[in-house]
């Protein structure tokens, strides 16, 4: 199976390596947006985890109070 | 003052104390509601950039396909195996209607974003397939 050959212009194989530069450019910053999204990402269910923990706590501090209102000594 | 009555309450301090840590913790769990609003309204426009930079390289990649002579390269292949393309399946060309049957839709419902780059996509796959 032979292959067809094409040929480009040498001004416009040097715009060709140019974008390519750029777009290669482009990916890496694409990389750390989504590497920043991550972290995002992470810090928002460290959040959400955190919620969770507080309300665990908060249910547990209800608990000792209605506790401590129904051993009233009459 | 009749008929009132009047209960106990056993350690009030730790009691006040309980009261005013639960407060803390709502409070506490209330700022981390904003700080997720914040959270995600920095990831959006996070979201937004990233949005912008693939569309970037899309309009790069149709520079570089309009500087390189890929309309060539496809007549030529197109050319070469005319043989193996002049039997086109029936199934194909049922395809072929199905998809001008459907296009007046998608235009009646005016076409979003995501189906235009629905089409695009089509029109890559179509492409390459041809490619082989």
């Amino acid at each position: 199976m032979t292959q067809n050959q094409i040929f480009v212009k040498i001004d416009e194989y040097k715009e060709i390596l140019n974008i390519v530069g750029i777009v290669k450019n482009k990916i890496t910053k694409a990389k750390e947006t989504i590497d920043k999204i991550n972290e995002l990402k992470k810090q928002e269910n460290e959040e959400i985890e955190t919620w969770g923990s507080n309300l665990e706590s908060v249910s547990k501090k209800v608990g000792v109070i209605e506790e401590a209102l129904s051993q009233v000594n009459n | 003052m009749e008929g009132e009555f009047f209960i106990r309450i056993e350690e009030p301090g730790k009691l006040r104390k309980n009261f005013l840590e639960t407060s803390k913790e709502i409070i506490q769990n209330l700022k981390s509601y904003h700080k997720i609003l914040k959270l995600r309204e920095e990831k959006l426009a996070l979201l937004d950039d990233l949005k912008t930079d693939l569309k970037e390289i899309n309009l790069l990649f149709d520079k570089i396909k309009e500087l390189l002579p890929l309309e060539l390269l496809k007549q030529i292949h197109e050319e070469k195996p005319k043989t193996e393309k002049k039997k086109p399946t029936t199934k194909a060309k049922n395809d072929k209607k199905v998809e001008t049957k459907i296009k007046p839709q998608e235009k009646a419902s005016k076409p979003s974003e995501l189906a235009k780059l629905e089409e695009s996509l089509k029109e890559i796959e179509d492409k390459l397939r041809t490619l082989g």
